[in-house]
Formats: structure tokens, C-alpha cells, sequence
């Protein structure tokens, strides 16, 4: 399965009440467990834990071909993650808060996302002034704090970020 | 890059230098025949180190930005499209003030060249009765709290006739021609606003940005005035009584409460 799947999934679990998904495909499954404890999550590669486990029983489902592992992906509840991983976006300057480059165009980020450090999130404008704010660290978006097209204060915080 | 062709009002690098009197402005010139965007080659140069007072001009742009991606329409060899970069030591909080710079020195070399008087119009834009013939569009990088740089990108419309505008613009669109009635020679012009930019720019270390946006307002006719402003689709009506220390205009609403206001097109 594709990372990009995998991160769609992980997505899905969040957003939703179940602690567990399990996902099959070409003879590979995936697991995802919402796991309620945080402790866990001390360090940037810990708040995502893929292992790979011998191959339990075969489902009758999985009938398209042999099953050569499973992915088991424990994610941490979002809601009880520690503050000091959570990195908070300020606006660096009075103005508006766009999340794309023109009106109708697909915006730099969504809640989920996985982003890059310099990369783009979104555009603050004042007086036809415009800034590119881009993340300081590499991690998911877990929060977009700002609708589209509103205005924003000097040090408001648009985005949360748990670091990766 | 181009060279100069002598009986063609190029906008070649000599050219360029031969009619400068600025020292920081124009003390590198990128001169393009066809650029994307002048602001985007101009950031990218900013990214990479390059000094203040980069100038990147072009004949003609063929993705001219405008506000949320609109086209600026800057066909070639008709006006002046160009970027400069500057390095200002301000606060970040403060960067909004820096647009007012450029759209001030361009109305005071136009009539310190041509002895016209050009309208600002919030926030921003350059106009003959009520038509534009200039748009400023800029860019801004910040680093700890501070402006690490901002790219000022100025489009002029200089010798365009009425009918060479694209036809969804001229009812809106005028250029300097139309209304000096002669054609303008664009490296003279170029000189003059870069000129008036500079000693602007520099006045800043002594009188702060707030001497800038007084002399900004005594050219905006609408200020003090009743305006209406469209955002989006919300329309917002008051009185424009300033423009404060981050650059956005304060209007004071019919109740007394006041409104400030960072984007929006005035209305007549």
C-alpha cells in the first residue's frame, strides 16, 4: 500500500469514533490503532509506529493473493497529545488569511497533512503586501485555526502542528 | 538579456545604467526581454543572498501577477514592468507600511517628470480619473520577527493606446501617454521613480514610515472622505479617517465603532 493510502486511512481513523481499522490489499494489510496512550509519543519518530508482525491467521476475505505481512500503524489520540510536540503557527503580521494561492485553487494544506519544514501553508495579505508562511517543522497539521479569507492579528496562531 | 539596438527604445542593463541617478537602487539590473514574473526571479534572487537594490525589469511578463493570482496584463515594450529588492531594518509587524513607499514615489515622479498629478488609491493603485495606470504588488520573507526582505513590484502602464488594452480592461485601464498625450521615454521614467524610491526609502532612517503614509494620504482623495469597500462579497461602508502604524486603513463606521481594514477594493 502507498504511503499516501496509509496516510489516508490514518486520517479516516482519526477523524472518526472507531480505535481500529484494518485494511487489505494485494495480499497486505494494514492495521491502525488509535492508541490512548501518549506516553509513548516521547520522541519525532515514535508519534508514528509502523511494525511489521509475523502473519496471523488468514481471513477469508483475503482470498486475492498470499499475505505477506502486517503493518500495524498505532497513532497517538490527537486530543491528549503533550503541548510541548505541538508546534503553533503565528501570523507575523496583521492581514488576511488565505489557504490558497487565488480563489479557486486547491489550498497549500489540509488537517492531516503531513508537511515539510519551509514548506508553504498559506498566504497572509495586507495592503497588497503578500507573505508566504512556511512550516518550521516537519509534522501533521492538526489544526487549521483561521478560516479562508478572514482577517488575523499580529502573533494569532493559524496552524497546529504535531511534530514529527 | 537584452542589448541595446540603437533607434529602439530597449530597455537594455546600459540603457538602464546610462539614465540612473540613484546609488543603492539599480545597483544590479537584471534586464529581461520575456520574464514569468519579475517578483517571483526577484525573490529568488532575494532567497539566494542577493543585495538590496536589485532591480529585475522586464519587455514583457508573461505570467504578470496581480492580487490573488489575477494577470496583470504587462505586454511588451509598452510600460514598465520591474522588481526591486529591498532589506529594510524594520519590524515585521510594521512591513505593511512598506507598499505606501512605492506607490507614493511613482505619483511624485510622474509629476516631478510629466507635471501630472496622479490619485493613490487604497491600497494602492495609481489612477487618472478614476482609471489605473499603475498597480503595486509585493512580496515579503520574514526572519525572527524581522523583515529579512521584501520584493516592491511596480507595473506601469506608460505608452499604451486606448484601444491596445485588452478589451475586459479598458474601461479601467489607462496609461501615462493617454494623459501626457505624448510618448514617454521609459528609461527616463524609470530613473525618476527609482530616484524618488531611493530618497524616500532613505528619509525612512530619520522621519520612520509614519512621514511616508502622511504623504501618502495628502495624494488619496477618498481619504477622510465617505467610502464603500467590497470584500469578497461583503460590502463595508464608513468613513476613511487613517491608516495606522501597520498599515491598515481605519474606517469609522455610521455607529462611531471603528473597522480596521487590510484588503478590499474601494468603490466610488
Amino acid at each position: 500500500m502507498k504511503p499516501k493510502e496509509i496516510q489516508k486511512l490514518i486520517e479516516l481513523v482519526e477523524k472518526s469514533d472507531i480505535s481500529e481499522l484494518e485494511v487489505s490489499r494485494w495480499g497486505r494489510r494494514v492495521r491502525i490503532t488509535k492508541s490512548s496512550t501518549v506516553s509513548v509519543a516521547k520522541s519525532s519518530a515514535d508519534s508514528v509506529v509502523i511494525s511489521s508482525t509475523p502473519p496471523p491467521i488468514r481471513p477469508l476475505s483475503a482470498i486475492t493473493a498470499p499475505v505477506a505481512s502486517v503493518e500495524t500503524i498505532e497513532i497517538p489520540a490527537p486530543a491528549k497529545a503533550p503541548d510541548q510536540n505541538v508546534f503553533e503557527v503565528k501570523s507575523p503580521m496583521v492581514g488576511t488569511f488565505y489557504r490558497a494561492p487565488a480563489p479557486d485553487a486547491t489550498p497549500y494544506v489540509q488537517v492531516g497533512d503531513i508537511v515539510s519544514q519551509n514548506q508553504v501553508l498559506c498566504i497572509i495579505e495586507a495592503m497588497k503586501l503578500m507573505n508566504e508562511i512556511e512550516s518550521e517543522v516537519r509534522g501533521r497539521i492538526i489544526e487549521i485555526s483561521v478560516e479562508n479569507a478572514r482577517p488575523v492579528e499580529y502573533n494569532q496562531v493559524l496552524f497546529k502542528i504535531e511534530k514529527l | 538579456m537584452i542589448k541595446d539596438r540603437p533607434g529602439f527604445d530597449l530597455l537594455s542593463e546600459e540603457r538602464i545604467k546610462a539614465a540612473l541617478k540613484t546609488d543603492l537602487l539599480g545597483n544590479r539590473v537584471y534586464a529581461f526581454w520575456s520574464v514569468g514574473s519579475t517578483n517571483e526571479f526577484a525573490y529568488r534572487r532575494a532567497l539566494q543572498g542577493d543585495l538590496e537594490g536589485v532591480l529585475v525589469i522586464a519587455e514583457q511578463q508573461t505570467k504578470g501577477k496581480g492580487r490573488k493570482s489575477r494577470d496583470w496584463d504587462s505586454p511588451f515594450y509598452k510600460g514598465l514592468w520591474f522588481s526591486l529588492i529591498l532589506r529594510p531594518d524594520i519590524q515585521s509587524s510594521q512591513a505593511g507600511l512598506l507598499p505606501y513607499l512605492a506607490g507614493v514615489s511613482v505619483a511624485e515622479a510622474v509629476e516631478n517628470l510629466l507635471k501630472l498629478t496622479p490619485d493613490l488609491k487604497w491600497p494602492n493603485d495609481l489612477l487618472f480619473q478614476g482609471k489605473k495606470f499603475c498597480g503595486i504588488l509585493s512580496e515579503v520573507e520574514f526572519e525572527n520577527g524581522k523583515v529579512k526582505f521584501i520584493i516592491l513590484g511596480i507595473g506601469i502602464n506608460v505608452n499604451q493606446k486606448p484601444d491596445e488594452f485588452p478589451e475586459q480592461y479598458q474601461h479601467q485601464a489607462t496609461s501615462l501617454r493617454q494623459n501626457y498625450n505624448s510618448r514617454i521615454d521609459r528609461a527616463e521614467l524609470l530613473a525618476e521613480v527609482l530616484y524618488c524610491l531611493e530618497q524616500n526609502y532613505k528619509s525612512i532612517a530619520t522621519y520612520g514610515l509614519n512621514e511616508i503614509v502622511s504623504k501618502w494620504k495628502k495624494r488619496c482623495p477618498q481619504f477622510g472622505k465617505e467610502i464603500v469597500i467590497m470584500q469578497d462579497d461583503v460590502q463595508v461602508q464608513g468613513q476613511f479617517v487613517d491608516i495606522d502604524d501597520n498599515g491598515c486603513l481605519i474606517l469609522q463606521t455610521e455607529s462611531g465603532a471603528t473597522k480596521k481594514i487590510v484588503a478590499g477594493d474601494i468603490r466610488f
